[in-house]
């Protein structure tokens, strides 16, 4: 911010300057301009550099958005943040509606609001059917048994999410 | 932040090299104002990827710069080489007077710009269709193949809110964003629609400037960037917004072409709107309508030049061959649009609901009464017989509507609920293109018959 002040400050003086023709206002000013350039730019054209060669990993990602009024009551932020954090970025997942779940047939499209949110929360990760799937994210499952060949189990509640032993 | 920033502006400069190559291989480059060419060689060249990037990705290839770096140096190398056997330049096109369209609507587009980036997705279609395919797409497969993973791509089942069966040229085009910032900034991104309204505005100056004064014309493109329904569409990061800058420069670019008789500009009219297509399918009807639009006016005129429309109208067809095989051999479509007479017979209703509704966007404040202002000139330039933007846009613009109420009139989703509501943006096309002429039709209808200043 202060950077991109200075500089803002340093533009409208060199205009000034230039108007009045003050060679040597106008050669401080340039001065002036150029000081946040060599401080500014360098370092950070290194950063963006470093951050593209980092991108073949391409599991940095800010997916932020405004959560949907229609899953306000349904969205798990711990399920998201610890299957953001555990799944791996070419890994797979599925979606197993438990509990409650499987008892509001007839609100079937909260479920496929939420599946999307979650498609989206963990993209570039692709759900997948359960028997072919890495993990297994169960929607209202803490209170019941974990699934079979399960290598971990997160609880976190209503929901599981559950790492498979052995992935289809 | 600032990075990624930086890095949606690098993607951008790159796409407006593929433009300046395009430009150059058809003989438009030399054509254009030195000050306006870099204009129309971004919004072309954010049109020629939409087109192409997915070839690639149904190729099963990858839109990294790994594989599209060098392929835009192909492009600028064939430009290169074409134009140098080229004979003496002509004189180039009138854009004087470029700095008072920066000034009126550059700076609100910096501001606009600097807001959108600032801004989370809030749509759940944004989010569920346009940002979660472009995540896939960028981070998909390997370096250079296997990126249109079909596990994803092939699945509507799965991910039913993702409308696989549309085109998927805008997702490619975030996904070549999200390279250049090294990671997926959904915020950020907003930053590439401002970027296309830039390309559409600089491309409609050099288009519209030898017809319209400086002063009027800038005012007018300074308005669209401040026009609320605009505002809204950047914010929302919908496809509708960058569907509607293409199309509406494609239907210039064209209108022009059947004044000004110059081959280049049906080449840009042509690359656009295949863009328009390649966007969202929303793109096919809007197409039909300029095509159309012009087409019954160059059977009155000039009945020999509508083979070079009709060629123009198949290569955009063409453009969508790939996205119709793939989705044919995928078995991916959409039961949203189930066309029948006993359908037609039975919903007869939705013909005066649809009619009611896109009467309600026309006359509502956010398009600035566009649409009905434009239709008030162009009667006005009729009836003083200067007719050259006046008829091409009433004709594609009752086109558009007579389509959307077919289509509205066989649709299988919930009218009230979900697709009169949609309107607003659907229609947003229209009302941009509606716009964009507005000056041009005002200077018709009010000024005497003189050159501009």
């Amino acid at each position: 911010m202060a950077i991109g002040l200075t500089m803002v400050l340093a533009a409208v003086a060199l205009g000034l300057a230039y108007a009045a023709r003050a060679r040597r206002v106008e050669a401080a000013t340039v001065l002036i301009v150029a000081l946040p350039v060599v401080l500014f730019v360098p370092p950070n054209t290194q950063r963006w550099i470093d951050q593209l060669r980092r991108d073949h990993n391409r599991n940095s990602h800010t997916n932020r958005a405004v959560i949907p009024v229609a899953i306000l009551s349904v969205q798990n932020q711990a399920l998201e943040d610890q299957a953001r954090l555990s799944i791996g970025s070419h890994q797979t997942y599925a979606i197993v509606p438990r509990g409650s779940w499987a008892r509001r047939r007839a609100n079937t499209s909260e479920l496929t609001y939420l599946e999307s949110w979650l498609q989206f929360q963990l993209a570039p990760r692709l759900q997948v059917e359960p028997d072919r799937a890495d993990w297994l994210i169960v929607l209202d499952g803490a209170n019941e048994p974990p699934p079979k060949g399960a290598a971990a189990v997160y609880t976190l509640d209503p929901d599981l999410l559950v790492r498979r032993l052995v992935p289809g | 932040m600032i990075l990624h920033a930086v890095g949606v502006l690098v993607a951008n400069a790159l796409l407006a090299v593929i433009g300046m190559g395009v430009l150059l291989l058809i003989d438009g480059w030399r054509r254009l104002g030195r000050w306006t060419r870099p204009g129309v060689a971004l919004l072309l060249g954010q049109g020629a990827f939409v087109v192409v990037a997915p070839w690639l990705l149904y190729a099963g290839l990858s839109v990294s710069p790994l594989l599209v770096v060098p392929l835009i140096a192909l492009v600028l190398g064939a430009g290169i080489l074409v134009s140098r056997r080229r004979a003496l330049p002509p004189d180039p096109r009138p854009g004087g007077g470029g700095w008072i369209a920066v000034l009126l609507a550059g700076v609100p587009l910096v501001f606009l710009g600097a807001r959108a980036s600032y801004h989370a997705l809030f749509q759940f279609d944004t989010i569920s269709n346009w940002a979660t395919k472009g995540i896939v797409i960028w981070a998909g497969g390997h370096r250079l193949t296997g990126v249109f993973d079909p596990r994803f791509f092939t699945r509507p089942d799965l991910h039913p809110q993702s409308h696989l069966e549309y085109p998927v040229g805008f997702n490619a085009l975030l996904a070549w964003n999200f390279h250049w910032m090294g990671t997926a900034d959904t915020w950020i991104v907003h930053l590439q629609l401002a970027l296309l309204l830039a390309g559409a505005i600089a491309t409609v100056w050099a288009l519209l400037r030898p017809i319209v004064p400086a002063l009027p014309l800038a005012v007018g493109l300074a308005g669209l960037v401040l026009m609320p329904s605009v505002v809204d569409a950047v914010l929302s990061a919908y496809a509708d917004l960058p569907l509607a800058c293409v199309w509406a420069t494609g239907a210039i670019a064209l209108m022009r072409w059947r004044v000004e008789k110059e081959r280049y500009l049906l080449a840009l009219a042509t690359v656009v709107l295949s863009a328009a297509v390649a966007i969202k399918q929303d793109g096919g009807f809007y197409d039909v309508a300029v095509y159309v639009g012009l087409g019954v006016v160059l059977a009155f005129e000039e009945r020999r030049r509508l083979l070079e429309l009709a060629a123009s109208a198949a290569i955009v067809a063409l453009t969508t061959v790939p996205w119709r095989i793939y989705n044919a051999v995928h078995g991916i479509g959409t039961t949203d649009i189930r066309p029948g007479v006993s359908r037609m017979r039975a919903e007869t209703g939705n013909v005066r609901l649809t009619l009611d509704g896109i009467l309600h966007v026309f006359t509502s404040h956010g398009t600035l009464f566009a649409v009905p202002l434009a239709v008030g000139f162009a009667v006005a330039c009729i009836v003083k017989n200067r007719r050259t933007e006046a008829v091409p846009l009433l004709l594609t613009g009752g086109v558009v509507v007579v389509s959307l109420v077919l289509i509205y009139w066989n649709a299988a989703v919930n009218l009230p609920l979900v697709l009169i509501p949609a309107l607003s943006r659907i229609l947003i096309g229209l009302v941009v293109l509606a716009w964009l002429l507005l000056p041009a039709l005002v200077y018709g209808a009010l000024v005497p018959a003189e050159p501009p200043s």
